[in-house]
């Protein structure tokens, strides 16, 4: 797939970031360098620290670059007005956060549906999709549960269901394991690596979970706030397999 | 350029409808329910604190249109509530037809067919007046009358007229005094015809003899111990004796002074002072029969007079009585006026508390029912004036009632208090909305990951607070105001609750509410703002 036609869904250039904190400045970002191609699942590995997250906010249009641009679709976000922005963010993106982010006071329902009022689609529509999008990350019957009375796993799973509600382009997901115990962090990876293949989404996926590694497309890694190297998946199979089998 | 090609291809996000949005945070509202609560709270605290405070001002003692009056009041005087003004012009048949006299009131009348009832109330006083005068002067009288020709003869004595021997016994002169004296005025007389005749200065045996004469009979006159016999002493040749004055025979009233001046024990202070001008005491006066009210009014501030302004006084008394006289006689009719007409009718046409207040509002155009006080008899009732630069207090009527009139202090205090309560206000709804709206943050930055617009959040924000607000707010003015209303009731009396009216009521529930949704909308809308411009990123990182 991706021999056949390299189209990029996001491409970034020279993307410089800073933090400004009383007299100190932090620089997180330091002339990244990304080019996305569509269909893809990647991982951004890194220390924590490195600029991962700082990344994915730029990526996913939650924040602006001190310099460099973002591209989404051939589009420069730094072009685009907030309507514009938050239509980007509504259809072409779905975020998946570390701390699931749910809205404590809605069901699991009307958190997945609640992208779909945004995007202005009709009530009926948007619950029907809530439903077969909970269904299909397996939280059927927990459609009218509320976020506090959901496990980690599960409120994750909901937030899975979210970010796909609108179809998005792009999903990314910013350490989507790193509260969850081994189990169900592999679950929800299992759940991105489905949705990638199955519904063709590009997977971008800011992680130190190693486990990602081994159903990444490729591996970004970052330091510093730089890229530090782009492996091919083909290039760390083989130790993620020895792992794997140091395991066993 | 390929990005400006592909740009159009980004559509624009809408704006969701207003239905939507209230959807949205009426079910937000009712999720977090007890948090809402919480918020509302404080809300509903500041303004149930301005409720109290406003409905207290209102709080007022049931205010009757009419006071019974009872009294009429006379031009000059504070005109309150239930005080009949004395000139308001009332028609001749009101008049007749209420009962009083036909007479008295065509006497009274105006050109134009009214008449006013301070006229008939002027009669009455008058003739009261009148009567109570003329029984004085007569009074005066019995005791001036006594001493009337007394006086006289003394006041004379002291111009050094002559004086008849009869007169004088007759006004307590002693018999040996005036005769004596009346002697001694012959002699003078002699002795002037001699020295006269005499000029070259040697006194000749005449001259000597008629001046020892002149001696005795001057003491004789003063000292009744002084005989005929003792003449000898004073020099006189023991044949000289003088015939005993005529019956018409006259003295000197100098030398009636100085007898007096030597010997005043047979004369009473008022008449010795009269006769040797001297000042006379009130005391003494008063216990030879002057008459203590006239005494007193000579003596002025001090507490002599003089025998002649009294002498005056006695002359022109009988003209006083004639006035007097003249004047009982003149007002005498209005004493045939009953009284009870005099109060139907007073009642009937009593100034009414708009009155008062319609007064009031010509000094002071703010004056209204909740800024004069009006105490009536035990009860406090309040009305309204402030009157410019006048400091507070009660001003006394008649009959018992009285008008508070609260000076501009008390006022301002009112105001303060209000200034106050909304402060107070102020700060609760500030800071648990401030709260309230700090602590979504994340939640807002979550909402704008899923597309929200800035707009469509604070849109949701202010709903939601606009709701509670409402609520609160109501609340808020239910329990304020019953709490006042309980309060006052079971402290001060139920007709005082009674008599709030219904316009002034929903005016603060009006103010309540409006103060309570401004207040939690602005404070709102500051942190949602500030919450929906920030990069979502930024929103997502804050923790409360």
């Amino acid at each position: 797939m991706a021999n056949e036609k390299k189209e990029y869904v996001v491409r970034t250039k020279d993307l410089f970031k800073e933090f400004t904190m009383g007299d100190t400045t932090l620089q997180a970002l330091k002339g990244i360098q990304l080019d996305i191609y569509r269909g893809e699942y990647i991982s951004i590995m890194g220390p924590s620290g490195s600029g991962k997250s700082t990344l994915f906010n730029m990526v996913g249009g939650l924040d602006k670059p001190t310099s460099g641009t973002v591209f989404i679709n051939d589009v420069d976000m730094a072009q685009l007005d907030a309507q514009e922005l938050a239509y980007l963010r509504c259809r072409t993106i779905g975020y998946i956060f570390q701390s699931f982010n749910l809205i404590p006071v809605m069901t699991a329902l009307e958190n997945v549906v609640l992208p779909t009022v945004f995007a202005g689609v009709p009530q009926d529509e948007g619950v029907e999709r809530g439903i077969e999008l909970l269904n299909m990350v397996g939280l059927g019957d927990r459609l009218h549960h509320k976020p506090t009375e959901l496990s980690g796993g599960q409120q994750q799973r909901v937030a899975c269901a979210r970010a796909l509600a609108n179809n998005p382009a792009i999903i990314l997901a910013d350490e989507p394991t790193g509260n969850l115990d081994l189990k169900t962090g592999k679950e929800i990876i299992d759940l991105l690596k489905k949705l990638n293949k199955e519904q063709g989404v590009t997977v971008i996926s800011a992680t130190h979970d190693l486990k990602m590694l081994d159903i990444s497309d490729r591996i970004v890694w970052i330091r510093d706030g730089q890229v530090e190297r782009i492996e091919e998946r083909e290039d760390v199979q083989l130790e993620v397999g020895v792992m794997e089998h140091e395991e066993e | 350029m390929p990005s400006e090609r592909r740009k159009s291809a980004v559509g624009r996000q809408s704006q969701l409808p207003f239905k939507r949005a209230f959807e949205i945070s009426l079910k937000s509202l009712k999720m977090r329910f007890w948090r809402s609560m919480i918020t509302a709270g404080g809300i509903f605290l500041g303004i149930a604190f301005l409720t109290v405070v406003l409905t207290q001002s209102l709080m007022q003692w049931p205010l009757p249109e009419k006071v019974d009056a009872g009294y009429v009041k006379v031009i000059g005087q504070v005109n309150g509530p239930g005080d009949f003004d004395a000139w308001t012009p009332v028609k001749v048949a009101d008049g007749i037809k209420a009962g009083i006299p036909e007479d008295v009131v065509r006497l009274v009348a105006d050109e134009d067919g009214t008449f006013r009832l301070a006229a008939v109330a002027q009669g009455q006083i008058d003739a009261k007046r009148a009567d109570r005068n003329l029984r004085r002067v007569k009074q005066e009288w019995k005791g001036l009358s006594k001493i009337k020709y007394a006086l006289a003869f003394y006041v004379t004595a002291a111009t050094d007229a002559n004086l008849k021997i009869d007169n004088a016994v007759k006004y307590g002169v002693p018999d040996y005094v005036a005769r004596n004296l009346a002697i001694a005025g012959a002699v003078r007389k002699e002795l002037d015809a001699k020295l006269a005749k005499e000029k070259n200065g040697s006194e000749s045996r005449e001259v000597k003899t008629l001046k020892a004469e002149l001696d005795f009979y001057m003491a004789a006159a003063a000292d009744r111990n002084v005989k005929p016999k003792d003449a000898v002493k004073y020099g006189v040749p023991k044949a000289v004796t003088r015939k005993a004055p005529a019956k018409g025979a006259t003295f000197k009233g100098s030398d009636l002074a100085d007898v007096v001046r030597e010997q005043p024990d047979w004369a009473n202070p008022l008449y010795s002072g009269a006769a040797l001008d001297q000042d006379i005491n009130v005391q003494d006066a008063v216990r030879c029969e002057v008459p203590e009210t006239i005494a007193k009014h000579l003596a002025g501030e001090g507490k002599t007079f003089k025998a002649g302004p009294l002498n005056d006084a006695i002359k022109a008394h009988p003209a006083w009585m004639k006035i007097w006289q003249g004047r009982a006689e003149r007002n005498a009719i209005f004493k045939t006026v009953p009284k009870p007409p005099i109060a139907a009718l007073a009642r009937a046409h009593a100034r009414t508390l708009n009155d008062v207040i319609a007064d009031a509002k010509k000094t002071a155009k703010d004056a209204d029912l909740t800024n004069v006080m009006l105490v009536n008899k035990e009860r406090k009732i309040k009305t309204n004036f402030v009157r410019g630069g006048e400091s507070a207090g009660l001003v006394k009527l008649e009959g018992g009632d009285n008008i508070y009139v609260p000076d501009l202090n008390t006022r301002y205090r009112m105001w303060w208090l209000v200034a106050m309560s909304l402060l107070v206000c102020t700060v609760g709804i500030t800071n648990s909305m401030l709260m309230a709206v700090t602590e979504r943050f994340k939640e807002i930055g979550t909402m704008k990951c899923l597309g929200a617009l800035d707009w469509f959040v604070v849109e949701l924000f202010m709903l939601e607070s606009g709701m509670m607000g409402i609520v609160a707010s109501v609340l808020g003015w239910v329990v304020g105001f019953l709490l006042m209303v309980l309060l006052a009731g079971s402290t001060k009396g139920w007709d005082m609750v009674g008599n709030m009216q219904g316009v002034a009521i929903l005016t603060t529930f009006v103010e309540a509410i409006v103060v309570g949704l401004l207040l939690t909308m602005i404070a709102t809308i500051a942190p949602a703002k500030r919450a929906a411009d920030m990069p979502p990123a930024m929103a997502l990182r804050s923790e409360i």
